[in-house]
């Protein structure tokens, strides 16, 4: 009797089923129209996200103190390591510096276009992740106002970290390449072999990725590095996904499997760098400076690095 | 309309923390579903009808966090409010372990509900693992941080109550 007066004498049986019809319309709809441009999904997330990154901010100052509270002897161990590295990558550095003056010179004889152009990318930070434990989803600070849009590639520590799924104003959702739904089409660095990168639960212990769909005859060995394909419509080329561990033949015999240890440590996780280049872009870019190229033949490789950044610096 | 507003503010609360601070105790990879506890919770405490609609707003919430197929999260966890709210009838105040019987068979079903949603129809077929790795864990530390929690939401219950029935003296 309480209960009905409380909710203006609706029975509780046909509220049930008007909310059981509300689901189901949602779901449909974002079955038929995808998930990635629903207009409630978005503005309840941009509603949402500030009070996200203040809560954050709020647990990453407890792990910060517990941070704090590691001693000087171990700080100054972590000092010293940090300075020999810096001393090695320093030598590194120079002697890339000749290779790379040699590659320009010979890039030039050969007029090749540069094959990994220098993305541009916005520095994001981590905000909040998927509050199941089914998914491997993250939310970042930045959205469409910075630019980001749906489908952009997100790495950290020069690794692929995951994709864009959904933008709003000023957040969008990000999946990791290690949730169970990501697939990457990739291959290996050295020998071109293609497959594909999956994410899986049933290795969260370990934290490595799948491949799937290695060819039999691939000359893919353990410690080989793996990266995003020129085959992927999402993924732009040459982005570092890892580095084999342990590779397996298939009951089938006809391909291969393998395991990939990612070069990104996403248990530690805090900000991400978004390429604001979209595959898509890139595709068309390139289809209209081959059309280009075969008009005006004396298109110089620097020219049409130049038109091509134009161009998207329109489309954006 | 005052419940209304308190119940917006608790189901943010518990679905920022549970997205956020959570995220930094998690054990063994594992956050438990505070969302869960509170619909359960409101379903037992309220009857049927305010469990399924906090569980609705619950799950869409969860939707809109994981960025996927909105309304299967609003769905399970509105059949959870629901039939919880069945529970209602037998239940009484001064009694805990009802309630956290019921939450931990609520999380149980939505564990499975979420393995059979999302993972056995992409053919992952190897259910005791998700049994062992996710769903169990998830259940045990649901039910331990629910013993604070639900505390603190009949807490809150008691008090809406207690106001609703002055206002309606006066």
């Amino acid at each position: 009797m309480k209960q009905h007066k409380k909710n203006g004498g609706v029975n509780p049986k046909y509220l049930f089923l008007a909310l059981l019809a509300v689901c189901c319309v949602l779901i449909s709809v974002s079955f038929t129209w995808g998930a990635s441009n629903n207009i409630v999904q978005s503005t309840l997330g941009t509603l949402i996200a500030p009070m996200q990154t203040g809560l954050n901010s709020i647990g990453t100052w407890v792990s910060s103190l517990v941070e704090d509270s590691r001693t000087v002897s171990e700080l100054q161990e972590e000092n010293e390591a940090l300075q020999l590295e810096v001393d090695t990558l320093k030598s590194q550095i120079s002697s890339m510096e000749n290779n790379l003056s040699e590659l320009d010179d010979l890039r030039e004889l050969l007029q090749l276009k540069e094959s990994y152009p220098n993305y541009s990318m916005v520095g994001a930070r981590i905000i909040s992740s998927d509050a199941s434990n089914w998914y491997d989803t993250f939310t970042i600070d930045k959205g469409t106002n910075d630019g980001i849009q749906v489908d952009m590639n997100v790495i950290a520590d020069n690794g692929l970290v995951g994709i864009v799924i959904e933008t709003g104003v000023n957040h969008s959702i990000v999946r990791s390449i290690t949730d169970d739904s990501s697939s990457v089409s990739a291959m290996d660095a050295i020998s071109e072999d293609h497959c594909i990168v999956n994410g899986s639960l049933e290795e969260k212990d370990t934290g490595l990725l799948t491949v799937e769909l290695i060819r039999d005859d691939a000359q893919m060995a353990e410690g080989n590095e793996i990266i995003t394909s020129y085959l992927s419509d999402k993924f732009l080329p040459g982005l570092t996904i890892g580095y084999i561990t342990d590779i397996t033949e298939d009951s089938s015999t006809l391909t291969k499997s393998a395991r990939v240890t990612p070069v990104v440590d996403f248990e530690h996780l805090r900000n991400v760098l978004v390429i604001t280049q979209l595959k898509a872009d890139l595709v068309e870019d390139e289809a209209l400076n081959n059309t280009s190229e075969t008009e005006t033949e004396t298109d110089s490789s620097s020219q049409t690095a130049q038109t091509s950044s134009g161009e998207t610096g329109e489309s954006r | 309309m005052k419940r209304t507003l308190i119940y917006i503010v608790v189901i943010l609360a518990a679905f920022l923390l549970q997205s956020t601070i959570f995220k930094f105790f998690a054990l063994a990879d594992i956050v438990p579903n505070l969302l869960i506890i509170l619909t359960a919770s409101i379903g037992l405490i309220r009857g049927r009808s305010e469990g399924c609609v906090v569980g609705f707003f619950c799950g869409l919430l969860m939707d809109i966090s994981t960025g996927n197929y909105l309304g299967a999260y609003a769905l399970c966890y509105m059949i959870i409010g629901f039939v919880l709210g069945y529970f209602n009838q037998i239940y009484y105040e001064e009694d805990i372990t009802l309630p956290l019987i019921l939450i931990g068979s609520a999380d149980l079903l939505y564990g499975i509900f979420m393995y059979l949603v999302s993972f056995l129809v992409r053919g992952r077929f190897n259910f005791v693992f998700y049994l062992k790795r996710i769903i169990l864990p998830e259940l045990v530390y649901t039910v331990i941080v629910s013993i604070v929690i639900y505390r603190v939401i009949l807490f809150i219950c008691k008090k809406l109550d207690k106001k609703g029935s002055e206002d309606f003296i006066a």
